[in-house]
Protein backbone atom coordinates (compact mmCIF):
# COMPACT_ATOMS: atom_id res chain seq x y z
CA UNK A 1 0.00 0.00 0.00
CA UNK A 2 2.61 1.96 0.75
CA UNK A 3 4.88 1.48 -2.31
CA UNK A 4 1.79 2.60 -4.12
CA UNK A 5 0.89 5.66 -2.64
CA UNK A 6 4.54 6.59 -3.17
CA UNK A 7 4.17 5.74 -6.71
CA UNK A 8 0.67 7.47 -7.19
CA UNK A 9 2.67 10.56 -5.65
CA UNK A 10 5.55 10.33 -7.13
CA UNK A 11 3.68 9.97 -10.96
CA UNK A 12 1.48 13.25 -10.25
CA UNK A 13 5.14 15.04 -9.40
CA UNK A 14 6.52 14.39 -12.38
CA UNK A 15 3.15 15.40 -14.59
CA UNK A 16 3.38 18.78 -12.45
CA UNK A 17 7.09 18.66 -13.65
CA UNK A 18 5.83 18.01 -17.69
CA UNK A 19 3.36 20.71 -16.90
CA UNK A 20 5.48 23.19 -16.16
CA UNK A 21 8.02 22.22 -18.70
CA UNK A 22 5.66 22.47 -21.19
CA UNK A 23 3.87 26.03 -20.34
CA UNK A 24 7.34 27.46 -20.13
CA UNK A 25 8.07 26.14 -24.14
CA UNK A 26 4.94 27.51 -25.01
CA UNK A 27 5.89 30.56 -24.49
CA UNK A 28 8.27 29.94 -27.73
CA UNK A 29 6.30 27.04 -29.51
CA UNK A 30 2.78 26.64 -29.48
CA UNK A 31 0.92 23.76 -30.51
CA UNK A 32 -2.35 24.58 -30.50
CA UNK A 33 -3.68 21.38 -29.37
CA UNK A 34 -1.71 20.71 -27.12
CA UNK A 35 -1.81 24.18 -25.94
CA UNK A 36 -6.12 23.42 -25.14
CA UNK A 37 -4.97 20.43 -23.35
CA UNK A 38 -2.67 22.15 -21.22
CA UNK A 39 -4.59 25.23 -20.47
CA UNK A 40 -7.55 22.70 -19.45
CA UNK A 41 -5.48 20.91 -16.90
CA UNK A 42 -3.99 24.00 -15.61
CA UNK A 43 -7.76 25.17 -14.44
CA UNK A 44 -9.00 22.15 -13.21
CA UNK A 45 -5.40 22.43 -10.98
CA UNK A 46 -5.77 25.81 -10.70
CA UNK A 47 -2.58 26.84 -12.05
CA UNK A 48 -2.68 30.11 -14.32
CA UNK A 49 -0.97 33.72 -15.24
CA UNK A 50 -2.61 36.74 -14.14
CA UNK A 51 -2.18 39.70 -15.72
CA UNK A 52 0.35 38.45 -18.74
CA UNK A 53 -0.95 39.43 -21.78
CA UNK A 54 -2.14 42.92 -22.63
CA UNK A 55 -5.36 41.92 -23.85
CA UNK A 56 -5.87 40.87 -19.91
CA UNK A 57 -4.82 45.03 -19.13
CA UNK A 58 -7.04 46.81 -21.36
CA UNK A 59 -10.53 47.90 -20.14
CA UNK A 60 -13.50 46.95 -21.97
CA UNK A 61 -17.03 48.63 -21.50
CA UNK A 62 -20.46 47.57 -22.59
CA UNK A 63 -23.70 49.47 -22.82
CA UNK A 64 -26.51 49.47 -23.90
CA UNK A 65 -30.31 50.77 -24.53
CA UNK A 66 -34.03 48.98 -24.81
CA UNK A 67 -36.57 49.59 -27.15
CA UNK A 68 -39.92 49.56 -24.87
CA UNK A 69 -43.67 50.84 -25.75
CA UNK A 70 -42.29 52.44 -28.54
CA UNK A 71 -39.18 54.47 -27.56
CA UNK A 72 -35.14 53.72 -27.38
CA UNK A 73 -34.62 54.28 -23.47
CA UNK A 74 -31.51 55.96 -22.20
CA UNK A 75 -28.06 54.40 -22.19
CA UNK A 76 -27.56 52.50 -19.46
CA UNK A 77 -23.73 51.04 -18.50
CA UNK A 78 -23.41 47.35 -17.89
CA UNK A 79 -20.19 46.56 -15.59
CA UNK A 80 -20.01 50.03 -14.13
CA UNK A 81 -23.21 50.06 -11.71
CA UNK A 82 -22.54 46.46 -10.65
CA UNK A 83 -18.44 47.59 -9.35
CA UNK A 84 -19.61 50.48 -7.91
CA UNK A 85 -21.62 48.32 -5.90
CA UNK A 86 -18.73 46.00 -4.82
CA UNK A 87 -16.59 49.38 -4.57
CA UNK A 88 -19.06 51.60 -2.39
CA UNK A 89 -20.85 48.88 -0.41
CA UNK A 90 -18.90 45.48 -0.31
CA UNK A 91 -21.01 43.58 -2.71
CA UNK A 92 -18.79 40.66 -3.37
CA UNK A 93 -22.33 39.47 -5.24
CA UNK A 94 -21.89 42.58 -7.62
CA UNK A 95 -18.50 42.02 -8.18
CA UNK A 96 -18.77 38.65 -9.31
CA UNK A 97 -21.74 39.83 -11.47
CA UNK A 98 -19.61 42.62 -12.97
CA UNK A 99 -17.21 39.67 -14.19
CA UNK A 100 -19.75 37.52 -15.42
CA UNK A 101 -20.86 40.66 -17.99
CA UNK A 102 -17.20 41.18 -18.58
CA UNK A 103 -17.13 37.81 -19.84
CA UNK A 104 -20.18 37.74 -21.83
CA UNK A 105 -19.30 41.01 -23.47
CA UNK A 106 -16.46 39.86 -24.36
CA UNK A 107 -17.42 36.53 -25.92
CA UNK A 108 -20.25 38.16 -27.62
CA UNK A 109 -17.40 41.04 -29.30
CA UNK A 110 -15.04 37.43 -30.16
CA UNK A 111 -18.23 35.66 -31.73
CA UNK A 112 -19.32 38.87 -33.84
CA UNK A 113 -15.71 38.97 -35.64
CA UNK A 114 -15.93 37.15 -37.95
CA UNK A 115 -20.12 37.09 -38.49
CA UNK A 116 -22.76 39.59 -39.64
CA UNK A 117 -25.34 40.75 -36.96
CA UNK A 118 -28.21 38.03 -38.49
CA UNK A 119 -25.30 35.23 -37.88
CA UNK A 120 -24.70 36.70 -34.70
CA UNK A 121 -28.01 36.61 -33.44
CA UNK A 122 -28.34 32.46 -33.90
CA UNK A 123 -25.40 31.97 -32.03
CA UNK A 124 -25.51 30.37 -28.56
CA UNK A 125 -22.76 32.89 -27.22
CA UNK A 126 -25.43 35.70 -28.15
CA UNK A 127 -28.72 33.82 -26.57
CA UNK A 128 -26.42 33.73 -23.33
CA UNK A 129 -26.02 37.26 -23.49
CA UNK A 130 -29.40 38.58 -24.32
CA UNK A 131 -30.93 36.19 -21.84
CA UNK A 132 -28.82 37.49 -19.07
CA UNK A 133 -29.29 41.26 -20.20
CA UNK A 134 -32.62 40.49 -20.36
CA UNK A 135 -33.27 38.59 -16.84
CA UNK A 136 -30.93 40.79 -14.96
CA UNK A 137 -30.78 44.09 -16.22
CA UNK A 138 -34.02 44.55 -17.76
CA UNK A 139 -36.49 43.67 -14.67
CA UNK A 140 -37.50 40.76 -16.43
CA UNK A 141 -39.61 42.38 -19.41
CA UNK A 142 -38.55 41.50 -22.51
CA UNK A 143 -37.98 44.79 -25.09
CA UNK A 144 -38.90 44.94 -28.34
CA UNK A 145 -35.14 45.74 -29.90
CA UNK A 146 -31.87 46.21 -28.45
CA UNK A 147 -28.64 48.17 -28.81
CA UNK A 148 -25.59 47.51 -28.32
CA UNK A 149 -21.89 49.62 -27.84
CA UNK A 150 -18.73 47.99 -26.79
CA UNK A 151 -16.16 49.59 -26.02
CA UNK A 152 -12.39 49.63 -25.11
CA UNK A 153 -11.22 52.14 -23.06
CA UNK A 154 -7.58 53.69 -23.88
CA UNK A 155 -5.64 55.14 -20.84
CA UNK A 156 -3.54 58.33 -22.30
CA UNK A 157 -5.17 59.87 -23.33
CA UNK A 158 -8.26 58.87 -21.55
CA UNK A 159 -10.81 57.73 -24.64
CA UNK A 160 -13.16 54.86 -25.66
CA UNK A 161 -13.05 53.36 -28.97
CA UNK A 162 -15.90 51.73 -30.46
CA UNK A 163 -15.15 48.11 -31.14
CA UNK A 164 -18.90 46.61 -31.70
CA UNK A 165 -22.23 48.31 -32.28
CA UNK A 166 -25.84 46.87 -33.26
CA UNK A 167 -28.97 46.86 -32.66
CA UNK A 168 -31.13 43.45 -33.38
CA UNK A 169 -35.27 43.01 -33.01
CA UNK A 170 -36.15 40.59 -29.93
CA UNK B 1 17.43 -0.36 -14.78
CA UNK B 2 14.54 -1.80 -12.81
CA UNK B 3 16.54 -2.22 -9.56
CA UNK B 4 17.96 1.95 -10.00
CA UNK B 5 14.00 2.71 -10.05
CA UNK B 6 13.11 0.54 -6.79
CA UNK B 7 15.56 1.81 -5.07
CA UNK B 8 14.57 5.59 -5.87
CA UNK B 9 11.26 4.50 -5.01
CA UNK B 10 12.06 3.09 -1.94
CA UNK B 11 13.77 6.52 -0.58
CA UNK B 12 10.95 8.56 -2.19
CA UNK B 13 8.89 6.05 0.14
CA UNK B 14 10.79 6.46 3.00
CA UNK B 15 11.74 10.08 2.81
CA UNK B 16 7.38 10.58 2.18
CA UNK B 17 7.16 8.62 5.76
CA UNK B 18 9.00 10.47 7.56
CA UNK B 19 7.71 14.08 6.08
CA UNK B 20 6.06 16.03 9.02
CA UNK B 21 3.20 17.64 9.09
CA UNK B 22 1.22 18.48 12.53
CA UNK B 23 -2.24 18.04 13.28
CA UNK B 24 -3.00 21.04 14.27
CA UNK B 25 -1.46 22.67 11.20
CA UNK B 26 -3.81 20.19 9.08
CA UNK B 27 -7.07 21.05 10.66
CA UNK B 28 -6.54 24.98 10.47
CA UNK B 29 -5.99 24.63 6.56
CA UNK B 30 -9.09 22.81 6.30
CA UNK B 31 -11.18 25.06 8.40
CA UNK B 32 -9.91 28.00 6.81
CA UNK B 33 -10.48 26.25 3.46
CA UNK B 34 -14.17 25.39 3.83
CA UNK B 35 -14.61 29.07 5.64
CA UNK B 36 -13.23 30.63 2.55
CA UNK B 37 -15.76 28.48 0.45
CA UNK B 38 -18.43 29.10 3.23
CA UNK B 39 -17.88 32.54 2.72
CA UNK B 40 -17.71 33.14 -1.20
CA UNK B 41 -21.44 30.84 -1.12
CA UNK B 42 -23.28 33.25 1.71
CA UNK B 43 -21.91 36.02 -0.07
CA UNK B 44 -23.18 34.92 -3.07
CA UNK B 45 -26.78 35.57 -1.94
CA UNK B 46 -27.92 38.71 -3.01
CA UNK B 47 -27.41 38.06 -6.47
CA UNK B 48 -27.95 34.65 -6.36
CA UNK B 49 -30.99 34.55 -8.64
CA UNK B 50 -29.16 35.90 -11.53
CA UNK B 51 -26.49 32.97 -11.16
CA UNK B 52 -28.63 30.71 -11.14
CA UNK B 53 -30.94 31.65 -14.34
CA UNK B 54 -27.76 32.10 -16.55
CA UNK B 55 -26.52 28.60 -15.26
CA UNK B 56 -29.93 27.37 -16.77
CA UNK B 57 -29.61 29.21 -19.82
CA UNK B 58 -26.56 27.33 -20.92
CA UNK B 59 -25.66 23.30 -21.27
CA UNK B 60 -24.79 21.88 -18.41
CA UNK B 61 -21.50 20.14 -17.40
CA UNK B 62 -21.93 16.15 -18.26
CA UNK B 63 -20.53 15.50 -14.87
CA UNK B 64 -23.81 14.28 -13.27
CA UNK B 65 -22.29 15.59 -9.52
CA UNK B 66 -21.44 19.03 -11.19
CA UNK B 67 -25.34 19.77 -11.60
CA UNK B 68 -26.82 18.29 -8.89
CA UNK B 69 -28.32 21.52 -7.73
CA UNK B 70 -29.92 22.08 -11.15
CA UNK B 71 -32.32 19.98 -11.70
CA UNK B 72 -35.88 20.90 -12.67
CA UNK B 73 -37.09 19.36 -9.68
CA UNK B 74 -35.12 21.98 -7.66
CA UNK B 75 -36.28 24.76 -9.97
CA UNK B 76 -38.37 26.70 -7.40
CA UNK B 77 -36.65 25.35 -4.23
CA UNK B 78 -33.13 26.67 -5.27
CA UNK B 79 -32.77 29.51 -2.47
CA UNK B 80 -33.66 26.79 0.08
CA UNK B 81 -31.22 24.43 -1.22
CA UNK B 82 -28.26 27.02 -1.96
CA UNK B 83 -29.03 27.34 2.39
CA UNK B 84 -28.61 23.86 3.01
CA UNK B 85 -25.37 23.47 0.93
CA UNK B 86 -24.38 26.75 3.02
CA UNK B 87 -25.35 24.84 6.20
CA UNK B 88 -23.23 21.32 5.75
CA UNK B 89 -20.25 23.64 4.49
CA UNK B 90 -20.46 25.35 8.15
CA UNK B 91 -20.93 21.98 9.67
CA UNK B 92 -17.66 21.07 8.34
CA UNK B 93 -15.76 23.91 9.02
CA UNK B 94 -16.27 22.91 12.60
CA UNK B 95 -16.88 19.01 12.27
CA UNK B 96 -13.92 16.77 12.78
CA UNK B 97 -13.39 15.42 9.02
CA UNK B 98 -14.56 12.45 7.79
CA UNK B 99 -14.30 11.14 4.05
CA UNK B 100 -17.48 11.37 3.49
CA UNK B 101 -18.19 15.06 4.67
CA UNK B 102 -14.83 16.00 2.64
CA UNK B 103 -16.45 14.12 -0.33
CA UNK B 104 -20.02 16.07 0.06
CA UNK B 105 -17.94 19.39 0.59
CA UNK B 106 -16.14 18.45 -2.39
CA UNK B 107 -19.61 18.07 -4.71
CA UNK B 108 -20.89 21.57 -3.38
CA UNK B 109 -17.88 23.29 -4.84
CA UNK B 110 -18.41 21.45 -7.82
CA UNK B 111 -21.97 22.72 -8.19
CA UNK B 112 -20.49 26.02 -6.95
CA UNK B 113 -18.24 26.18 -9.98
CA UNK B 114 -21.24 25.27 -12.13
CA UNK B 115 -22.87 28.23 -11.11
CA UNK B 116 -19.79 30.54 -11.55
CA UNK B 117 -19.40 29.44 -14.70
CA UNK B 118 -17.73 32.72 -16.59
CA UNK B 119 -17.49 35.10 -13.43
CA UNK B 120 -14.97 32.19 -12.00
CA UNK B 121 -11.40 33.19 -12.02
CA UNK B 122 -8.31 31.15 -10.75
CA UNK B 123 -9.56 31.78 -7.38
CA UNK B 124 -12.11 29.46 -7.60
CA UNK B 125 -10.39 26.79 -9.29
CA UNK B 126 -7.22 26.97 -6.74
CA UNK B 127 -9.50 26.69 -3.82
CA UNK B 128 -11.60 23.84 -5.50
CA UNK B 129 -8.31 21.95 -5.95
CA UNK B 130 -7.19 22.44 -2.07
CA UNK B 131 -11.21 20.94 -1.63
CA UNK B 132 -10.63 17.89 -3.80
CA UNK B 133 -6.93 17.15 -2.27
CA UNK B 134 -8.66 17.47 1.24
CA UNK B 135 -10.71 14.12 0.57
CA UNK B 136 -7.41 12.40 0.81
CA UNK B 137 -6.31 14.39 3.58
CA UNK B 138 -7.06 13.46 7.36
CA UNK B 139 -6.41 14.59 10.67
CA UNK B 140 -5.51 12.00 13.15
CA UNK B 141 -3.60 9.59 11.41
CA UNK B 142 -1.11 7.21 13.80
CA UNK B 143 3.06 7.62 12.50
CA UNK B 144 3.61 5.38 10.02
CA UNK B 145 0.76 4.23 8.95
CA UNK B 146 -0.48 4.31 5.17
CA UNK B 147 -3.32 6.72 5.75
CA UNK B 148 -0.19 9.53 7.65
CA UNK B 149 1.35 8.46 4.30
CA UNK B 150 -1.44 9.61 1.93
CA UNK B 151 -1.62 12.71 4.64
CA UNK B 152 2.30 13.44 3.81
CA UNK B 153 1.77 12.70 0.07
CA UNK B 154 -1.33 14.96 -0.97
CA UNK B 155 0.67 18.06 1.65
CA UNK B 156 3.42 17.32 -0.77
CA UNK B 157 1.31 17.74 -3.95
CA UNK B 158 -0.09 20.66 -2.62
CA UNK B 159 3.16 22.60 -1.80
CA UNK B 160 4.16 21.63 -4.83
CA UNK B 161 1.85 22.72 -6.99
CA UNK B 162 1.86 25.94 -4.78
CA UNK B 163 5.22 26.44 -5.66
CA UNK B 164 4.55 25.87 -9.48
CA UNK B 165 2.07 28.38 -9.65
CA UNK B 166 4.35 31.37 -8.09
CA UNK B 167 7.33 29.96 -10.79
CA UNK B 168 4.92 29.98 -13.49
CA UNK B 169 3.37 33.56 -12.25
CA UNK B 170 7.34 34.75 -12.33
CA UNK B 171 8.37 33.28 -15.37
CA UNK B 172 5.26 34.06 -17.79
CA UNK B 173 6.10 37.58 -16.73
CA UNK B 174 9.81 37.73 -17.05
CA UNK B 175 9.29 36.44 -20.67
CA UNK B 176 7.82 39.63 -21.42
CA UNK B 177 9.39 42.88 -22.35
CA UNK B 178 6.55 44.96 -20.83
CA UNK B 179 7.03 43.45 -17.51
CA UNK B 180 10.44 43.51 -17.02
CA UNK B 181 10.81 47.86 -17.87
CA UNK B 182 7.66 48.48 -15.89
CA UNK B 183 5.28 49.38 -18.60
CA UNK B 184 2.80 46.76 -17.88
CA UNK B 185 2.71 47.47 -13.96
CA UNK B 186 1.74 51.26 -14.84
CA UNK B 187 -1.25 49.17 -17.00
CA UNK B 188 -2.47 47.25 -13.88
CA UNK B 189 -3.07 49.95 -12.35
CA UNK B 190 -5.50 51.14 -14.40
CA UNK B 191 -7.64 48.32 -15.62
CA UNK B 192 -11.22 49.07 -15.24
CA UNK B 193 -13.48 47.14 -12.93
CA UNK B 194 -9.95 45.62 -11.31
CA UNK B 195 -8.05 48.58 -10.01
CA UNK B 196 -10.07 50.65 -7.29
CA UNK B 197 -9.05 54.24 -8.05
CA UNK B 198 -10.34 55.18 -4.46
CA UNK B 199 -6.88 53.18 -3.11
CA UNK B 200 -4.35 53.38 -5.97
CA UNK B 201 -2.18 56.59 -5.67
CA UNK B 202 -1.30 58.44 -8.37
CA UNK B 203 2.89 58.12 -7.33
CA UNK B 204 1.63 54.42 -8.58
CA UNK B 205 1.94 55.11 -11.80
CA UNK B 206 4.87 56.99 -11.90
CA UNK B 207 7.38 55.17 -14.31
CA UNK B 208 9.93 53.99 -11.71
CA UNK B 209 7.85 52.78 -8.80
CA UNK B 210 6.50 50.50 -11.74
CA UNK B 211 9.93 49.10 -12.72
CA UNK B 212 10.17 48.60 -9.11
CA UNK B 213 7.02 47.41 -8.28
CA UNK B 214 7.66 45.19 -11.66
CA UNK B 215 10.63 43.91 -10.34
CA UNK B 216 9.53 43.23 -6.82
CA UNK B 217 6.38 41.19 -7.95
CA UNK B 218 8.36 38.81 -10.34
CA UNK B 219 11.54 38.29 -7.89
CA UNK B 220 9.10 37.90 -4.89
CA UNK B 221 7.32 35.04 -7.19
CA UNK B 222 10.41 33.05 -8.32
CA UNK B 223 12.17 33.30 -4.48
CA UNK B 224 8.93 31.75 -2.96
CA UNK B 225 9.03 28.82 -5.51
CA UNK B 226 12.50 28.22 -4.84
CA UNK B 227 13.37 29.74 -1.08
CA UNK B 228 10.01 28.96 0.65
CA UNK B 229 11.90 25.26 1.60
CA UNK B 230 14.56 26.70 3.29
CA UNK B 231 13.61 27.38 7.05
CA UNK B 232 15.83 30.39 7.51
CA UNK B 233 13.94 32.47 4.79
CA UNK B 234 10.35 30.76 4.90
CA UNK B 235 9.12 33.15 7.65
CA UNK B 236 10.34 36.62 5.52
CA UNK B 237 8.91 35.18 2.34
CA UNK B 238 5.64 34.49 3.78
CA UNK B 239 5.35 37.85 5.27
CA UNK B 240 5.97 39.36 2.08
CA UNK B 241 3.35 37.12 0.66
CA UNK B 242 1.11 38.51 3.44
CA UNK B 243 1.39 42.08 2.14
CA UNK B 244 1.46 40.81 -1.25
CA UNK B 245 -1.96 39.60 -1.45
CA UNK B 246 -3.73 41.63 0.96
CA UNK B 247 -2.39 44.56 -1.36
CA UNK B 248 -4.01 42.59 -4.85
CA UNK B 249 -7.28 42.06 -2.66
CA UNK B 250 -7.17 45.31 -2.11
CA UNK B 251 -6.06 47.75 -5.09
CA UNK B 252 -7.04 45.15 -7.30
CA UNK B 253 -10.31 43.95 -6.77
CA UNK B 254 -9.31 40.41 -5.93
CA UNK B 255 -10.32 39.91 -2.66
CA UNK B 256 -10.68 35.87 -2.95
CA UNK B 257 -7.58 35.44 -5.17
CA UNK B 258 -5.55 37.24 -2.01
CA UNK B 259 -8.04 34.81 0.64
CA UNK B 260 -7.51 31.82 -1.42
CA UNK B 261 -3.28 32.36 -1.54
CA UNK B 262 -3.10 33.14 2.17
CA UNK B 263 -4.99 29.97 3.09
CA UNK B 264 -2.72 27.77 1.11
CA UNK B 265 0.21 29.82 3.04
CA UNK B 266 -0.69 27.41 5.88
CA UNK B 267 0.52 24.53 3.96
CA UNK B 268 3.64 26.07 4.65
CA UNK B 269 3.18 27.00 8.37
CA UNK B 270 4.10 24.74 11.27
CA UNK B 271 2.84 24.22 14.45
CA UNK B 272 3.66 22.66 18.01
CA UNK B 273 1.70 20.82 19.57
CA UNK B 274 0.44 22.89 22.53
CA UNK B 275 1.29 26.34 20.38
CA UNK B 276 -1.43 28.57 19.18
CA UNK B 277 0.79 31.40 17.61
CA UNK B 278 1.55 30.44 13.58
CA UNK B 279 3.92 33.24 13.10
CA UNK B 280 5.43 32.55 16.51
CA UNK B 281 5.94 28.72 14.83
CA UNK B 282 7.28 29.55 11.10
CA UNK B 283 10.74 27.93 11.77
CA UNK B 284 9.98 24.85 14.19
CA UNK B 285 8.90 22.40 11.63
Amino acid sequence: MKRLIALAAGCILLFFLALTISAMVSVVVKVHRVENVRLRVQKYCGLGVLFNRKSTLTGKATAYRLYKKGQWQSWQQLQQPLYSKYAHAGSYAALKHSRLDINLSDNLYSASKDKTVEELKGTKIYKEFTQHLLYSHSNGTAPDSLEISYYQIHNAPDSLELLLTFKAGL
Amino acid sequence: MKNKFDALLANFQQWLENYSFSDKSLSLFRRCVYLLLFLKMVLLWPQLDVFYQHTLSRKLPDFIFSRLLFYPVFYNWYYMLWGLACSVVAFAIYHKSTRLLSVIVFVIGLNYLTLMYMADNLADSLLHFFIFSLIFIREGAEKGTPRQMLNNAMLLILQVQFCILYFLNAYGKMVIAGWRDGSFMQLVWRIPYYADVRFVPQWFLNPWVGVFTAWFVMLFEMAFAFLIWFKPVRKWLLLCGLLFHIGIAVFLSLPDFGLTMLVGYFLFTHYKPGHTSALANLNNP
